[in-house]
């Protein structure tokens, strides 16, 4: 296989990740590593050096319209990037002094438990009521968006902003640890603890994922992991495939996203017991 | 009535009461801020995957030998490789030769800055805006990113 054809094959595949990240909160890192290793036999750096480009493509591409549709809960997503940032650079201080196979099974647990909860949420959701949350109050965190699939307002109070902050500096801590997962994570949190409607959970995760992969990206960048004729096909594949998702994800029901993120949601964690057990 | 506000399911945030007023202030400031923040991302994103596109038609056409050769790609890829520019010096004397790899990896640095960015305009933003709480956290945000940067360790 010659570079041009690498280029191109590597771009189509790339569309799919950035369509897949944009429409679930996550950085495409799941589809983007195994495919550079496993398929094109790329070195494991350079392809974790591309999967922090395609989390960072997926954030912007997509974040641009549902900033705009107000899918996006600036409010929320800004808040917790103080816990996000803040784990991230604790985990990378830590990492040396924890197991990454232990770490591999804790959070490979800890996604299949959240993938049993958010599926058990198809049954109870909206009827239950939202506890007041005085922080939430103070910080104006409630909103409301246009539901396309619906055609009607959703209206949304946001609570347990404390317990969601400390979620998302374990997130956040992860992400440090072990170079992924801070989109899987990030959305459960906010879905389960927070009760943000399941779009604006994956919008709102979407738009956090870049600021914290941006923290670590100059590292790599510095390293020399970040191969311009690796990195180019997967930031441009990802950014179309991420666009095309934000046009898709203000009409897709709140329930499909769900089933979508749960089913997703089973494979990371399957992926990361596998890590910590092999 | 405020006792027996325990629990609330979001019926009446944009309510029509006293506090609409005051609310729909709220909204117009969010949504000015968003245009914002949206306008921000959208020019990063177009100028990065503009710059990058530039940079590979470059390689490509620059050096067709190397690059659309077989056994190319496994000189440069299965191995880590560092003939590609990977510090600013390198990537702004590669870009005044007009050299694709330079070109890419110059593109690629837009698309990083692009959120940092937009951290900085939402705290100029909010600074506006006057918003107490909002003003620090973004502020806080930007100097974690700052100093990770600095640190050279956090990780994704």
């Amino acid at each position: 296989m010659n570079m041009a054809s690498f280029v191109v094959e590597l771009f189509f595949i790339c569309v799919v990740a950035g369509l897949a990240g944009s429409l679930l909160g996550i950085g495409g890192g799941i589809i983007v590593v195994p495919v550079l290793t496993l398929v094109f036999h790329v070195d494991i750096r350079l392809a974790i050096g591309a999967s922090i480009i395609s989390v960072i493509a997926t954030s912007s591409g997509a974040a641009a319209a549902y900033v705009k549709e107000h899918l996006t809960n600036m409010r929320v997503g800004m808040f917790l990037e103080v816990a996000t940032t803040t784990g991230a650079i604790t985990g990378a201080y830590v990492a040396g002094l924890v197991s990454q196979k232990v770490l591999y099974v804790v959070f490979g647990v800890i996604l299949a438990y959240s993938a049993v909860q958010m599926f058990r949420g198809h049954f109870r959701d909206s009827e239950r009521p939202v506890p007041k949350d005085a922080l939430a109050d103070r910080l104006q965190l409630h909103d409301a968006y246009f539901d396309e699939a619906e055609e009607k307002e959703i209206r949304y109070k946001v609570t347990h902003t404390k317990f969601g902050l400390f979620l998302m500096y374990i997130a956040g801590m992860v992400s440090g640890l072990l170079g992924i997962g801070s989109g899987a994570l990030k959305v459960p949190a906010m879905d389960l603890a927070m009760r943000l409607p399941m779009k604006v959970s994956t919008a709102t995760s979407n738009f956090m994922i870049g600021v914290t992969a941006a923290a670590s990206a100059g590292v790599y960048f510095a390293r020399g992991e970040i191969d311009p004729f690796v990195a180019a096909p997967v930031a441009a594949g990802v950014l179309v495939g991420a666009v095309g998702g934000s046009r898709m994800l203000p009409r897709l029901k709140n329930g499909f996203i769900r089933t979508l993120f749960v089913v997703v949601l089973l494979i990371i964690s399957i992926e990361m017991l596998y890590k910590g057990v092999a | 009535m405020a006792g027996k506000e325990v629990v609330d399911n979001g019926s009446q945030i944009l309510g029509d009461d006293a506090r609409s007023e005051a609310l729909r202030k709220q909204l117009e400031k969010i949504h000015r801020a968003e245009s914002v923040i949206s306008a921000v991302l959208r020019i990063g994103v177009i100028l990065s995957l503009s710059v990058v596109v530039v940079g590979v038609i470059v390689s490509f056409v620059g050096k067709p030998g190397t690059y659309l050769h077989d056994n190319a790609i496994n000189k440069e890829l299965l191995t880590k490789s560092s003939n590609y520019p990977h510090s600013l010096s390198a990537v702004f004397s590669g870009l005044s030769h007009f050299q694709g790899e330079a070109i890419i990896v110059f593109g690629l640095i837009i698309l990083l800055a692009t959120p940092i960015l937009r951290v900085l305009v939402s705290a100029v933003i909010f600074a506006f805006q006057r918003d107490r709480y909002f003003v620090p956290i973004t502020v806080f945000v930007f100097l974690v990113l700052v100093t990770s940067f600095l640190l050279g360790k956090a990780g994704g």
